[in-house]
């Protein structure tokens, strides 16, 4: 039972909104009481996903191999989550073995500067170096309870010491008044930059991300502009209510004006 | 834990999670819930899914099925009457639910009158199906202690990118002898998916809507016309509201927050630089 039971609750977390981990559990707990599966199954989640803990990054490419924790290689610190309380626990000092590019500190500046200008709400991001390439996480994410809202704005890129780019960008908005709207949207990019510089691997980033969000606006008034207008109408071609009773039949007598698009 | 609270969990849990996967989230809820058959029962008639489309043999008119016209795996036509796949007449168990006959007949009207304003609305595609059933003890009481029914749309778009479901349940309350109270409510599915880039917005929005009738019955309009019209203006109006409301979230409320809390599609700093313009503009028109 207990493999079928954990597959079923990574089922339900997994179409979870990423900044709404701490009521679902709250509800999935009050349906099973087997806590451990499905704090095992949020905490892959997050790691899956990405999500910011007060203004750390959680995720399965800073997650550390030797300990159960996470590593921040910016502030050099080791550290855990509660996700239930929304709090970033056990933090300790951590010396990094891994090889720093040049560019790393002036970096760091940018992404922050590039955060203030462009993400609205709480916003992180943070780099991770490897052997021969560094991972850039991004995300901006915002809690809005009060009028009915949560989003997160989710992009990772890679970027290879030969300048090759290749990046992940993902949108999730969830709207619950009087109901339960969702918006999902996730794209690839790749390219490439000349100069592995801090400057070029920013504007790389600033320009796909622009050129996404222009594109997501054509697709918003597409959807808007061709579905929904095509699913219903506002009004009938007469642009009037219906004329109820028993003269409604008159429509299927004057059947041009109903066929007529 | 009580069952009122185990299905006021699972009905939360469903508001929070993906829309879309509405179907199999709510079978893996109802696995959860176990052997707790009350609950599953009433959470599977009180959460709205997609609805099915099945063919009446008798007039080969589609129709939609939803919990009020299933009798365990069979749904029954509103152009026939009739239960697909059949039931066997059985002298074991209890035959299967039908309108009294008074009610059957408005049911066929209804059924009429939306499948035009089908047509109208949904230009000339889509399916549509209209329930009723009696709310009275009394089954010689014909129309005049109530009933109650549900009306229901389904359209996809040619390229089934887009998805539309309308449900609208409706309760018929006599307030007095010349007042009848309406009550409704009104839940669409909609699931709107871009043929250009990897976005879907979907999810369901539900509002309530009554109103309170004089019936006049001297002008040559008996009470059959009478329900048929004010349902069919209330409907009308509902489904108009929710369309506005559903453009709406859909296309307004969610590139808000995309754009004023998520990611910004220019520099936040100009952005509250040109705000601050336009207010002071608006201010200095406003004065005019």
């Amino acid at each position: 039972m207990s493999i079928k039971l954990s597959k079923l609750v990574d089922s339900l977390i997994e179409s979870s909104p990423p900044v709404e981990l701490k009521e679902v559990s709250n509800l999935i707990n009050k349906l099973t009481n087997d806590q451990s599966i499905i704090d095992d199954s949020i905490l892959s989640f997050i790691e899956e996903n990405g999500i910011i803990y007060q203004d750390y990054i959680i995720s399965n490419l800073n997650k550390d191999k030797q300990s159960s924790k996470y590593i921040d290689y910016i502030r050099k610190q080791l550290f855990n989550v509660d996700f239930k309380q929304g709090k970033i626990i056990d933090l300790e000092d951590y010396a990094p073995n891994q090889q720093y590019p040049d560019y790393f500190d002036d970096l760091v500046d940018k992404l922050e500067q590039y955060g203030q200008d462009y993400y609205p709400s709480t916003f992180a991001s943070t780099i991770i170096p490897n052997e021969d390439s560094i991972h850039v996480i991004l995300i901006g994410q915002r809690s809005n309870n009060a009028n009915f809202y949560t989003g997160q704005w989710n992009s990772k890129y890679t970027i290879k010491s030969n300048g090759e780019i290749s990046g992940k960008i993902k949108l999730d908005i969830h709207y619950f008044e009087d109901g339960n709207v969702r918006l999902k949207f996730n794209e690839g990019v790749t390219g490439s930059i000349d100069n592995l510089t801090s400057s070029n691997i920013l504007n790389f980033i600033n320009n796909q991300e622009s050129k996404i969000i222009l594109k997501l606006i054509e697709n918003f008034n597409n959807l808007n502009q061709q579905q929904f207008k095509n699913l219903r109408r506002l009004l009938p071609v007469t642009r009037s209510n219906i004329n109820w009773g028993n003269a409604i039949g008159n429509y299927r007598l004057g059947s041009d004006v109903v066929n007529k698009k | 834990m009580s069952d009122e609270d185990k299905l006021d969990s699972s009905l939360s849990l469903l508001r929070r999670l993906d829309p879309r996967v509405i179907e199999s989230n709510l079978t893996n809820i109802c696995t959860l819930l176990g052997s707790d058959d009350s609950v599953v029962e009433e959470l599977l008639s009180s959460v709205d899914v997609p609805l099915k489309i099945q063919t009446c043999k008798q007039s080969g008119k589609d129709y939609l099925c939803c919990d009020y016209n299933r009798d365990a795996d069979s749904y029954r036509s509103p152009w026939s009457n009739k239960y697909y796949p059949e039931i066997e007449d059985n002298d074991e168990e209890l035959p299967p639910p039908y309108p009294s006959s008074i009610l059957r007949q408005l049911e066929i009207k209804a059924n009429d009158s939306f499948d035009i304003y089908r047509d109208l609305y949904y230009e000339g595609s889509g399916v549509s199906s209209v329930y009723l059933w009696d709310t009275s003890e009394n089954e010689d009481s014909g129309l005049d202690d109530g009933f109650a029914g549900v009306v229901l749309f389904k359209k996809e778009t040619s390229d089934s990118l887009g998805k539309w479901d309308s449900n609208h349940v409706f309760e018929v309350i006599p307030e007095s002898e010349h007042r009848i109270l309406y009550k409704l409510t009104t839940s669409v599915i909609l699931d709107l998916n871009s043929n250009e880039m990897n976005l879907s917005l979907s999810g369901n929005l539900i509002r309530q809507l009554e109103t309170s009738q004089l019936v006049e019955l001297n002008n040559g309009i008996n009470l059959e016309t009478q329900h048929l019209i004010n349902l069919g203006q209330l409907i009308e109006k509902s489904e108009y509201n929710i369309r506005n409301l559903l453009q709406d979230v859909y296309f307004d409320k969610l590139k808000d927050i995309m754009l004023k809390d998520l990611r910004s599609i220019g520099d936040i700093k100009e952005k509250k630089y040109e705000d601050s313009k336009q207010s002071e503009l608006i201010k200095g028109l406003n004065s005019v």
